[in-house]
């Protein structure tokens, strides 16, 4: 049974949304020219001449590539070093169930917190930038890890036992490709909760990118090359997260989805 | 490569909780950290001279202060937030034209996320209570207002139905079906959003917010106090996990958990 | 058929045709549905899955609207629920946050019945019911056969002149089945309650019918109505089983429904 309550059945899904984005740029450009104050609120067009003029200046253009560079880097460090590092801890029930709540442990302390001291440790340099971001991404990806090989069935490997595998066959046979799920969520987490991360880091430590940009806006008070700067990091979080990280998401998911 | 065991299931019969011997072994790695690797006390403070830091900070009144100043911000916003976020959450979540039409708003503000706002907040409100307060509605309120609409969505249409036919009306519904249907996903969202709108506050208080936590860590990092910074981070663990056992638990475990539409509640913490 | 004090007819269907679509495709679920049903009934919809028979269901409750043709109940065309037609569905469709009595008593609350009286009425269907003990259980802590008592119970509580009952005892293991249905035919019976039970178990139609109304599958027809005799007081599953008129109705009924079903090749299903 189907309820006709829905009189857009018939407009596509992206019409709607397309149509929700232009009345939100819509609503900001008529508050924007009713209070006639662009040093609070500026308007959609002079929000895009200042990010016009960043780009004509280099700033953003270097700021997004610093970033995006940091994120791809860090985030590929951490995922060589901890994928393999989880799915050996996962083959013990007993070391894992003593390693999760250890790491759940120092994970309750936020990593905004620790930026200080990665300062202290750091300066005010890239690096510490990049401690925020290990500190942030390990731990989904571990804990992604860890349960998608918890998951996996336990005949699976018990089916392969009596035709001869080996551990090391099993290991390929099963557990690579039964934790591809949980490896993939945990890719997806590092790096979308990384980008938050390389943000708030880059803006409170003031190193280099996008939020380097961010902070030196807010410095000088330019509130549309704040918004700008915002518009920009929203866009390039819709991009990783839409055209990259969901088509895997669908291949992977789609391939395996007995589970 | 010896651990390439198969798992085997038994969990080491010690017959103390698993939390227990973590915590005792985070100790013994931090004191052989500090104390037998001989890591200098600026780069990592020993485990007493954090306690020092912390029991200094109590006697003189600061942890309090600052506490309370960042609880009460907390408090502010979180309650605007979450009021906030729910009661859109419903007006949109009923509607299925309505929840396609919002979902590119919520993706493009989650990628902004909590901290990437406080540069605008700072311009806009100062560094008084409204920049708080803003900061911390704008980490709760999506994540509250995107888990409500989800749980909206999936109380089973069967319920509503069922009612309809005792002859309950549409108010009727929406109190005894589709709000308490969708109070496991908006404590998951009140959950993830405390997480959010601590983590900003804490931002936004190293970013120049007068007193609070934040700016308690962030004096101590001008001065290299590390051992400052430790005790500060600690007691900001501390706080919010209390904050989410009080508050989430304490109502999953009366009403969710109780009516076993929520098995164990398992999320992850974002940054 | 039995005899009944008075013959009216309660429900209707006039020419009832409903489709809709499906993957792009157009699919009839209803196609010149006639049928009237007298108050006092005890009537059962038997046919293969995909028939049609929870559509027509949920037209008489008012939760569905037929593309063409009429539903009427007593006379007047259905618009929309009404605590007058009472539903049981085939989900569990009782509310996992309310407790036994919570759930049995929820349809007087929304009628405004007095506190005590609900009490009171409630405590006698859960006597009736045989779940005295567990009042204060929340569903999720009952077994399928309970929840499902339960959920009979909360319909009948209120008495409504016709009670709809889509498939309810699909989810419940056989031999529960049985105590169900003895349960459902008894208080039916002492009630004189209109009832229109949707089922794809032929053993269970017979058993339970008045007369049953047997339907073919895509697009749902009705085939035939087959009356059953009144067994009176030997309406046991021992009895039944044994006596050779109801044989020749299980068969009859079998070939109606299997006819179409073979050939369209959707599955064979019965108990």
């Amino acid at each position: 049974m189907h309820s006709s309550s829905s009189i857009m059945h018939s407009v596509p899904a992206w019409v709607v949304q397309a149509s929700t984005i232009v009345l939100l740029f819509v609503v900001w450009a008529v508050i924007a020219y009713f209070t006639k104050e662009p040093a609070i609120l500026p308007t959609p067009a002079a929000t895009f001449r200042a990010m016009a003029n960043l780009i004509a200046r280099g700033t953003l253009t270097a700021a997004v590539q610093e970033s995006l560079r940091t994120l791809v880097i860090g985030c590929a460090i951490c995922i060589v070093c901890v994928v393999p590092f989880a799915l050996l801890i996962a083959q013990s029930r007993q070391i894992a169930s003593v390693l999760q709540p250890m790491v759940r442990f120092i994970s309750c302390v936020p990593a905004i917190a620790l930026i200080p001291l990665f300062i202290v440790w750091f300066g005010f340099s890239t690096n510490a930038v990049y401690a925020t971001l290990f500190y942030t991404s390990t731990i989904p990806l571990l804990f992604s890890v860890i349960t998608g090989v918890q998951k996996i069935p336990r005949v699976y490997a018990d089916g392969l036992r009596p035709l001869g595998a080996g551990q090391l066959r099993i290991v390929r046979d099963v557990y690579l490709p039964g934790a591809m799920p949980g490896i993939e969520v945990g890719i997806r987490l590092a790096l979308s909760y990384g980008w938050r991360a390389v943000i708030a880091g880059e803006l409170i430590i003031g190193s280099s990118g996008l939020g380097r940009v961010l902070a030196q806006a807010r410095a000088s008070n330019q509130v549309d090359q704040i918004i700008a700067v915002m518009i920009v990091i929203a866009v390039l979080f819709l991009i990783i997260d839409r055209l990259i990280l969901f088509p895997w998401n669908q291949l992977v998911s789609s391939r395996w989805s007995s589970f | 490569m010896t651990t390439l065991r198969l798992t085997s299931s038994s969990i080491p019969a010690l017959g103390i909780p698993v939390s227990v011997v973590a915590i005792l072994l985070l100790a013994l790695f931090w004191f052989a950290l500090t104390n037998v690797f001989g890591v200098p006390e600026y780069v990592f403070p020993s485990m007493s001279s954090v306690a020092a830091a912390l029991l200094e900070a109590a006697l003189s009144g600061r942890l309090l202060d600052d506490t309370s100043i960042s609880l009460l911000r907390l408090l502010l916003g979180a309650v605007i937030g979450i009021v906030t976020g729910i009661a859109f959450g419903f007006l949109v979540g009923l509607s299925r034209t309505a929840r396609i039409a919002v979902e590119p708003l919520i993706n493009a503000f989650s990628g902004i996320a909590g901290i990437a706002w406080i540069p605008l907040a700072l311009a806009w409100f100062g560094t008084g209570l409204a920049m708080s307060t803003f900061v911390i509605w704008n980490g709760m309120f999506f994540v509250v207002f995107a888990n409500t609409i989800l749980g909206v969505s999936r109380v089973p249409p069967a319920y509503a139905q069922a009612i309809f036919t005792l002859g309950g009306d549409r108010r009727e519904v929406l109190r005894s079906v589709i709000f308490p249907g969708a109070l496991p996903d908006i404590l998951t969202g009140v959950r993830v959003g405390l997480a959010f709108a601590w983590r900003s506050l804490i931002a936004a208080e190293l970013m120049g917010s007068p007193m609070g936590l934040g700016q308690w860590v962030n004096e101590a990092a001008t001065y290299q106090r590390t051992d400052r910074i430790l005790a500060g981070c600690m007691t900001i663990a501390v706080l919010g996990v209390l904050l989410e056992t009080l508050l989430v638990s304490w109502v999953a475990h009366r009403t969710v958990v109780r009516w076993g539409t929520v098995a164990v509640a398992e999320e992850r913490k974002a940054l | 058929m039995i005899q009944l004090n008075e013959r009216k007819p309660i429900l209707q269907a006039i020419n009832l045709r409903h489709e809709y679509e499906a993957r792009g495709e157009k699919i009839v679920a209803l196609q010149d549905v006639n049928l009237t049903i007298n108050a006092g009934d005890f009537v059962t919809v038997v046919g293969p899955s995909g028939c049609g028979k929870s559509t027509l269901a949920k037209i008489f409750a008012g939760l569905g609207t037929p593309t063409s043709g009429e539903a009427l109940y007593a006379g007047k065309p259905i618009n929309g629920p009404s605590a007058e037609r009472g539903m049981v569905f085939q989900e569990l469709a009782v509310l996992p946050w309310r407790t036994v009595v919570g759930n049995i008593g929820h349809g007087l609350e929304i009628a405004g019945v007095p506190k005590a009286e609900r009490e009171q009425r409630v405590a006698e269907l859960v006597q009736l019911i045989g779940l005295q003990g567990f009042e204060k259980k929340y569903p999720s802590e009952l077994s399928g056969g309970m929840r499902q008592r339960v959920a009979v119970a909360r319909t009948w509580a209120t008495r409504p002149p016709v009670i709809l009952m889509d498939e309810p005892f699909g989810a419940v293991d056989a031999i529960t089945r049985l105590t169900l249905q003895e349960e459902l035919i008894r208080l039916a019976r002492a009630t004189k309650q209109t009832v229109v039970f949707i089922t794809h178990s032929v053993e269970e139609a017979v058993f339970l019918g008045d007369y049953i109304v047997a339907m073919s599958s895509r697009p749902g027809r009705v085939l035939e109505i087959v009356p059953v005799p009144d067994m009176g007081i030997n309406r046991t599953w021992e009895k039944m089983i044994r006596d050779p008129r109801i044989e020749a109705i299980v068969s009859r009924v079998f070939e109606l429904v299997r006819g179409r079903a073979v050939d369209s090749s959707s599955e064979r299903q019965h108990a």
